[in-house]
């Protein structure tokens, strides 16, 4: 996985999208994999694993109360002074991005998931252990 | 790990009509030492689920050193409920091991009557963390020593834990639904003698 070039995408991200912050990869088991400039190391592993948890939360939810169907189109949490957006990027992998409060949420979520389509091959973090042979 | 709980899940109990004392207990100790078995084999209805696969950016960072075996791990919490008798009902709440998660300890500590440390001798220090959290923050606590078929002799456990002679130590076997029980009527029963010791006065007078 070449993560000079996601994070490179991410920056791109944040610049054609207004209100936006912050921009992070990270595995589902909630380490970082890259993240913007402007997230210092341990801001950015914080926010992996606030994000993993989130996300597997959403999940439940979905399986709970979703139709069946499965699966999580995104996790959005509104808070006092920011909004934090939260996709599925690939196999194993989220992509999270924070924004001030004047942020565009329909903007920002059709930006993330151009973003993941763009970049879905990179996105991945396979199972460490992998089952059978390998 | 669904297939290491002793009996298929139980799913969807109802909770009676009569009960009216919820009794919240966190489930803590290291990256896997058994709390989420924990939690799915003693709960009564279909648990909370919130394991992911450990993927490779854990490679360095979380060690399966003992558990070479694990294959996903707890990311936000576990949920289970248990229904002691007419009135009573423990909802359990499982912590993530990881340092990474420890910031969200605090919140789930929060309301709770007491906590299970759960401890796997092979690695011991995996569990001071939760030891002295608990210590500092003053939460009632058992330490229960998940035995994964090593037994070792319960006052060496204690001594290599440093842990306090009044904290009651325990073997259990975190798969089987009647060893996690007990784990939990121990901690119930240590929380009474710690409230019948603190509050003579009040309680003679009723």
């Amino acid at each position: 996985m070449d993560l000079d070039k996601l994070t490179w995408l991410l920056e791109g991200l944040l610049e054609r999208t207004p209100g936006t912050r912050h921009g992070l990869v990270l595995s589902r088991d909630g380490l970082k994999l890259c993240h913007t400039s402007g997230l210092t190391r341990d801001s950015a592993d914080h926010l992996s694993a606030i994000a993993a948890g989130l996300q597997s939360l959403s999940q439940s939810a979905s399986i709970e109360f979703g139709n069946g169907g499965g699966g999580v189109r995104q996790a959005m949490t509104e808070f006092y002074g920011g909004l934090l957006f939260i996709v599925e990027a690939g196999a194993g992998a989220h992509l999270a991005v924070l924004t001030s409060e004047q942020a565009d949420p329909g903007l920002v979520g059709h930006n993330m998931n151009e973003l993941v389509e763009q970049m879905g091959e990179y996105l991945t973090t396979p199972p460490r252990q992998a089952t059978g042979a390998s | 790990m669904h297939s290491t709980t002793s009996e298929p899940e139980p799913n969807g109990v109802a909770l009676p009509p009569t009960a009216s004392r919820a009794l919240k207990i966190a489930v803590v100790g290291g990256f896997g030492v058994g709390k989420t078995t924990l939690v799915r084999s003693v709960s009564e209805i279909r648990p909370l689920d919130t394991e992911e696969t450990m993927t490779r950016a854990g490679g360095g960072v979380d060690d399966l050193a003992g558990v070479e075996d694990k294959r996903s791990t707890t990311v936000a919490f576990d949920f289970g409920r248990i229904t002691l008798d007419a009135t009573s009902v423990l909802y359990l709440f499982g912590a993530p091991g990881q340092e990474r998660f420890w910031f969200l300890w605090d919140r789930l500590f929060t309301g709770s009557l007491g906590a299970v440390v759960l401890v796997d001798t092979r690695r011991i220090e995996h569990s001071w963390y939760a030891i002295d959290r608990l210590e500092q923050q003053g939460t009632p606590f058992v330490v229960a020593h998940n035995d994964f078929g090593v037994e070792h002799d319960l006052e060496d456990v204690r001594a290599a834990l440093d842990l306090d002679a009044g904290v009651p130590l325990i073997r259990c076997d975190a798969r089987e639904r009647a060893s996690a029980k007990q784990v939990l009527i121990t901690l119930v029963q240590h929380v009474q003698a710690l409230v019948a010791a603190s509050a003579p006065t009040q309680r003679s007078a009723t």
